[in-house]
């Protein structure tokens, strides 16, 4: 192998290594998010609140964040 | 026989339609009494799920038909008819969307915002092609892509453009990929869709404008071959790079080179590299040295394009619909309306955000463009830098070759040699 074609080699298995973590990350985002919510828009008592990304479990978590901070 | 196949093959493809039957929305369309009308979308309905693992399925299969038509085949015939039918089923039959171009801004926005939901669709028409590149070369520019197929159909008379002028306008894409990356990441707009110049003829609908440009670049396309590829498509900046590094490619004659030179002007893209006559060659200290000094100054032109970009930030920035809404109010502008208050600030209004939480919003979105700026033009300076290289480096070559970076594997060139894979002694 000439030093062209290992060079080459290299630029190969680096693009292919991040094409495959990039879907990895998106594909398992994904999946989690769909476990998380049961989609009965009750965030109060959820036990995945925390690590939660649906848009009403944010609204929530930022109305808490506010009430803890002007709360001292 | 051949018309009455294409005809059965067509009414297989429209009857797909069917399908969409299945594809319900979650929540029904609202029904006002005030005598409002829903406006016209510009954007395509909802697709069924089915549809949409068909779509991905058949651009695998598209992928490795028009791969193994380029490099087993070496058919430009196969790849044209390929050409065809990207431009009926993903251009005409799926109205342009999702296609591989946009689908860059929603994998950035989905990276950077892990609020957004990505469909599996969408990561499967930005990764495929990129993958296929990696191992074949760009055949997804030849044969799939229904801009590039659409303005190939019209590549009638093609010119040879100054190399020069194609290495500057080639730099264009790689500015437009870093904009609507950086678009895209600050979750602003999906520019490439935006601008799409082709998707109006896709869906029979559009703006004026939008036809407008899209009419321009076909005419331009007449005379300059697939302009829009060549010198704005931000995804085929991508694929440039990554068929640099691609395991197989193809080949202008299927043996020897015996340089005949019939092959050279036929690429209406300009991307074959003719052999250099050893008698060019020139000194080698001469060649480190310049090799050596530009290698040096990339990472300045990397600070320097960083700063520079960085100072434009709230200039960029002003597309964003908070800043802009922002900047509105504090101006007291009104979007330039003179009479009545502009849509957007009654909107606002009548949201109950307050003013500061907007401000406060606007604020941390221009300095997300201040950070992207330096990330933009950090990157721009990579690929002025790169490419100063690369005309700074001579490559001594015997044969006619295809340019791996700019070649789109339409097959072109392959009908010009007169060299035959058996016949090596021709």
């Amino acid at each position: 192998m000439n030093r062209r074609k290992f060079i080459t080699t290299i630029g190969r298995g680096t693009i292919l290594s991040g094409l495959a973590a990039i879907s990895g990350i998106l594909i398992f985002r994904n999946s989690k998010e769909k476990d998380l919510c049961t989609y009965d828009f009750v965030c109060k008592e959820c036990q995945r609140l925390k690590s939660c990304t649906q848009p009403e479990a944010i609204i929530l978590k930022r109305k808490k964040a506010k009430n803890s901070v002007s709360n001292g | 026989m051949k018309k009455s196949l294409s005809i059965i093959f067509l009414l297989i493809i429209f009857s797909i339609q069917i399908y969409n039957v299945i594809a319900i929305q979650r929540f029904p369309k609202p029904e006002f009494e005030s005598g409002h009308t829903q406006p016209p979308t510009l954007t395509p309905s909802p697709r069924a799920q089915a549809l949409d693992i068909l779509d991905v399925f058949v651009l695998a299969a598209a992928l490795s038909i028009v791969s193994w038509l380029v490099i087993k085949k070496r058919s430009r015939k196969g790849v044209f008819w390929m050409s065809v039918f990207a431009v009926l089923y993903f251009g005409i039959f799926r109205e342009g969307c999702v296609c591989s171009v946009g689908s860059l801004q929603n994998v950035t926005l989905a990276l950077f915002n892990p609020e957004y939901s990505i469909p599996l669709t969408v990561i499967a028409f930005f990764i495929l092609p990129l993958v296929y590149t990696l191992f074949f070369g760009r055949t997804f520019c030849a044969g799939v892509c229904p801009l590039g197929t659409l303005q190939d159909i019209f590549a009638l008379r093609p010119m040879s453009i100054k190399s020069w002028l194609e290495k500057v306008l080639g730099v264009i894409p790689f500015i437009y990929l870093g904009l609507a990356v950086l678009y895209a990441a600050t979750g602003t707009d999906f520019i490439v869709c935006r601008y799409d110049p082709f998707v109006g003829f896709f869906r029979f609908e559009g703006t004026f404008m939008m036809f407008i440009i899209g009419g321009l670049l076909l005419l331009i396309g007449v005379f300059i071959a697939r302009p829009y590829c060549r010198f704005l498509c931000p995804y085929g900046a991508l694929l440039n790079l990554v068929s640099r590094f691609s395991r197989k490619h193809i080949t202008i004659t299927p043996a020897e080179c015996i340089n005949c030179k019939l092959c050279e002007d036929s690429c209406p893209f300009e991307a074959i590299n003719k052999p250099v006559v050893l008698k060019d060659k020139e000194e080698k200290p001469i060649a480190s040295r310049r090799f050596i000094f530009i290698s040096v100054i990339i990472p300045l032109l990397v600070l320097i394009g960083g700063f520079t970009a960085s100072q434009f930030h709230e200039n960029l920035a002003i597309v964003n619909p908070k800043v802009r809404l922002a900047k509105e109010l504090i101006n007291n502008t009104n979007y330039g309306e003179p009479n009545e208050e502009a849509f957007e600030i009654t909107a606002f209004k009548s949201a109950g955000q307050s003013k500061e939480e907007l401000y406060k919003e606007a604020a941390e979105i221009t300095n997300q463009f201040y950070i992207g700026g330096w990330i933009l033009g950090g990157f721009l300076g990579l690929v002025f830098g790169f490419t100063l290289l690369s005309l700074s480096v001579f490559r001594y070559r015997e044969d006619y070759t295809p340019n791996k970076g700019t070649c789109i594997s339409c097959a072109r060139c392959v009908d010009y040699c007169p060299v035959l894979p058996e016949d090596r002694s021709l």
